[in-house]
């Protein structure tokens, strides 16, 4: 009998509650409901619900979704989180621990608790829910996971009995009754939960990929990729327009089944009068700017444009295609009026079709991927012209000058003292373009290059630097190394071998310009202190005190320097080579060489690439 | 005896400077080789053809606005003195068109030349502007 009553007071508890959740005008009101509902069920003082959701760093956490008698639910929901770790031992407090073991807790005393779940309590809620007193407000509590089949969804938490008891037997069954409703409740609520980070980390993915302009590859990669996995789609494919406006080039795929090679091109001929002049679906939407979904392979094949390119590609043959096709919609990418490309998502993962709602969302995705292509577009178009004008000016003038120089020689009696005048400048002029071209590049080449580590023997690297430069020292001056090192190991990447080439070769470009022509420029590698030291030296007229504070700014160019031979510059070279030593970790610093002159000093401290998880470097005796 | 004609030449890159200073001594004529806005302004009325850098110092278009102030208020220099701009930019480049349109008083008193461009051009075109009338140019 008792089971009976027992019974019908459950049914009579979920009714309650399934009204209740009916009540709601919103999907945000649900767990609200829900939690008021179990409240009143069992007469607990305090309700909570808490649901999954997935942290990037640090995996499955709990976090609140509704709360029902606590003093402050908005900062709750904002400080405390739990984290799910099955098997751990410890536990991120009972909540954790319910979720992560699947484990039902009642306890009957904050003193029960504290002896019998010594491995989970952390007192997270203590100083917010508990205000600071738990031992005296906390009475009793019972919480239990929530959870459909293998998955746990969330966790639902009673505390505080109303009057002098605690909870009963008939209250725990009670909970556990309208736990598994509000399992339901929980389920959509992570579903949701997980889509909308999705939508919303979509633009975070595709804008990182504005980072790279230049590699075009990597960034269709990156749209197709957040394009399938924001509309959980199987297949997603980019197709752009090319160069010559008049075909569309596939670009890159998601979920692609079939060969590179096979994958048709399409013309885009916009004078195309008839639909069934039209070489393909793709083509079609191109053309006709507009979009265009199917939601069976009948529906695709009606279409007059149909011709079935894709399908063996894609699906394997027509026949295979006919089974695999599920569901596909094709939207224009246009910017400004001009036809960027098409983008296309086939066969949503779980689903028989493309909802309306799903191809608002890719009509969303295709606005962010227009921009993104526009924005990429802009940024090469103003980055290309700017160094281009940078390199123009030197390269104009060793133009202008090897044309003096032929004519020069083809005088009766050339001017000897003119034409070693030209040759030097020619030989000044073509470094400074080499170290400006160097440096521009600096972020591309740096980007692209593996970041796996090996070791480089920097006396070698060093040396084969210098015998780069060396042929365009102007005739007199001399650049030597100096070192007593016969090797020494360094680790570092391509792109940090990139960065220390660029280092180089603005550092002696600026030696060599501020020193006088004739003299020596050295550049030492010893180790001090356990440090490996770079230094280049000149025998200039050194930099001015008032200077001294300035020459690593942007745009910085030293006024009183011998430079009236060589470039003016852009005055990037120092501030680009403090950038990196400083993205390197190492440091920098200039000082008066003697007996004149200026010296710059790069330390590489010892243990450097150790402390950037890399072995450090060993040096070998000289 | 006949006065050399002077030929100023405004540059904040020497090599164009000297390259041109060069040729143009060669052929004849008195260089008056400037590097700044300020010495072209004040040594322009001594010259009687201006081959001035559009771009100077090089990050602006300073240079087009220096010879366009020496036709305002007042001209400081003859109405006929043959003006040639140089630039690694053409004059149809958007920044180059945009300044233009801002300057009225360079309008039609100017030649342009692109950088690199052969001196023999460049002596040519100085020729033809400073011939006398009835002199004969080639």
């Amino acid at each position: 009998m008792a089971g009976m009553a027992e019974s019908e007071g459950f049914a009579s508890e979920i009714d309650r509650l399934s009204k209740e959740l009916a009540r709601a005008g919103s999907f945000e009101e649900l767990p609200q409901r829900a939690v008021q509902a179990c409240a009143t069920a069992v007469r607990a003082e305090i309700c909570t619900l808490w649901t999954v959701y997935r942290d990037e760093i640090e995996g499955g956490r709990l976090r609140l979704a509704a709360a029902f008698g606590v003093s402050a639910p908005q900062t709750l929901a904002q400080e405390i989180t739990y984290r799910i770790t099955p098997g751990a031992g410890t536990y991120d407090g009972v909540t954790g621990y319910v979720a992560s073991e699947r484990a039902r807790v009642l306890v009957h005393s904050f003193a029960q608790l504290k002896r019998e779940y010594p491995f989970c309590h952390k007192g997270k809620m203590d100083k917010i829910q508990w205000r600071g007193r738990p031992a005296k407000l906390m009475r009793n509590l019972y919480a239990v996971p929530l959870a459909l089949g293998d998955e746990v969804e969330g966790v639902l938490k009673v505390e505080n009995r109303e009057g002098e008891g605690s909870f009963t037997a008939e209250d725990v069954a009670t909970v556990d009754a309208l736990a598994q409703l509000v399992s339901l409740v929980a389920k959509p609520l992570v579903l949701v939960d997980s889509h909308e980070r999705r939508l919303i980390d979509a633009p975070a993915r595709l804008s990182r990929a504005l980072l790279r302009p230049f590699d075009t590859q990597q960034l269709t990669r990156e749209i197709v990729a957040t394009t399938a996995e924001t509309l959980n789609a199987e297949v997603c494919s980019l197709w752009l327009v090319d160069a010559t406006g008049t075909r569309l080039v596939h670009q890159a795929n998601f979920g692609f089944k079939g060969r590179e090679s096979e994958v048709p091109e399409y013309p885009i001929d916009i004078e195309a009068g008839n639909d069934s002049e039209i070489p393909g679906i793709t083509a079609w939407v191109a053309i006709r700017r507009r979009p265009f979904w199917a939601n069976s392979h009948d529906e695709l094949r009606k279409h007059p444009s149909w011709r079935g390119n894709w399908d063996p590609v894609q699906f394997g043959g027509r026949p295979e295609a006919r089974e695999r096709f599920r569901s596909m919609y094709a939207v224009p990418l246009i910017w400004n009026e001009d036809l960027l490309g098409v983008l296309k998502v086939e066969n949503p993962t779980g689903a028989a079709y493309f909802s309306s709602t799903d191809r608002l969302k890719c009509d969303l995705m295709a606005s962010y991927v227009v921009l993104l292509l526009a924005l990429t577009r802009q940024a090469r178009l103003q980055l290309v012209p700017g160094m281009a004008h940078i390199l123009n000016s030197p390269a104009a003038g060793i133009a202008m000058l090897v044309e003096e120089l032929d004519r020069e020689l083809l005088k009766a009696s050339p001017d000897l003292e003119r034409l070693r005048d030209y040759v030097n400048l020619v030989r000044r002029w073509t470094l400074s373009i080499a170290t400006m071209s160097r440096t521009l590049s600096a972020e591309v080449e740096a980007r692209v290059g593996t970041q796996q580590v090996r070791e480089v023997d920097l006396i070698a690297f060093l040396r084969a630097q210098l015998d780069k430069i060396r042929p365009l020292v102007p005739r007199g001056t001399r650049v030597e190394m100096v070192s007593e090192l016969a090797s020494s190991l360094l680790p570092l990447t391509r792109s940090e071998e990139i960065w220390l080439e660029i280092i180089l070769f603005n550092l002696l470009h600026n030696a060599l310009k501020h020193g006088p022509e004739g003299e020596v420029i050295t550049l030492d590698c010893a180790r001090s202190a356990g440090d490996m030291v770079l230094a280049v030296s000149d025998r200039g007229p050194g930099i001015a005190p008032e200077d001294r504070p300035h020459i690593f700014e942007a745009g910085f160019r030293n006024p009183g320097a011998s430079a009236g031979s060589w470039p003016a510059g852009i005055g990037l070279g120092l501030y680009e080579v403090r950038r990196l030593v400083g993205q390197l970790k190492w440091s920098i610093n200039v000082s008066d060489n003697r007996p004149q002159g200026a010296r710059f000093e790069i330390r590489i401290p010892q243990g450097w690439r150790r402390s950037r998880d890399a072995p450090t470097y060993s040096t070998g005796g000289g | 005896m006949t006065r050399r004609l002077t030929v100023l030449v405004a540059d904040d890159e020497a090599i164009f400077l000297k390259v041109l200073t060069a040729r143009l001594t060669d052929e004849g004529y008195e260089v008056l080789p400037v590097t700044n806005q300020d010495e072209l302004a004040t040594k322009a009325p001594e010259a009687d053809a201006l081959v001035v850098d559009a771009r100077l110092p090089s990050e602006k278009l300073e240079g087009l606005e220096v010879v366009a102030s020496l036709f305002q208020p007042s001209p400081r220099i003859g109405p006929d003195t043959p003006i040639l701009f140089i630039s690694v930019h053409a004059e149809t480049d958007d920044a180059i068109r945009d300044k233009l349109k801002q300057l009225p008083a360079l309008a039609g008193r100017y030649r342009w030349l692109q950088k690199p461009f052969e001196t023999d051009l460049l002596v040519e075109l100085l020729r033809d502007a400073l011939a006398q009338p009835g002199e004969e140019t080639s």
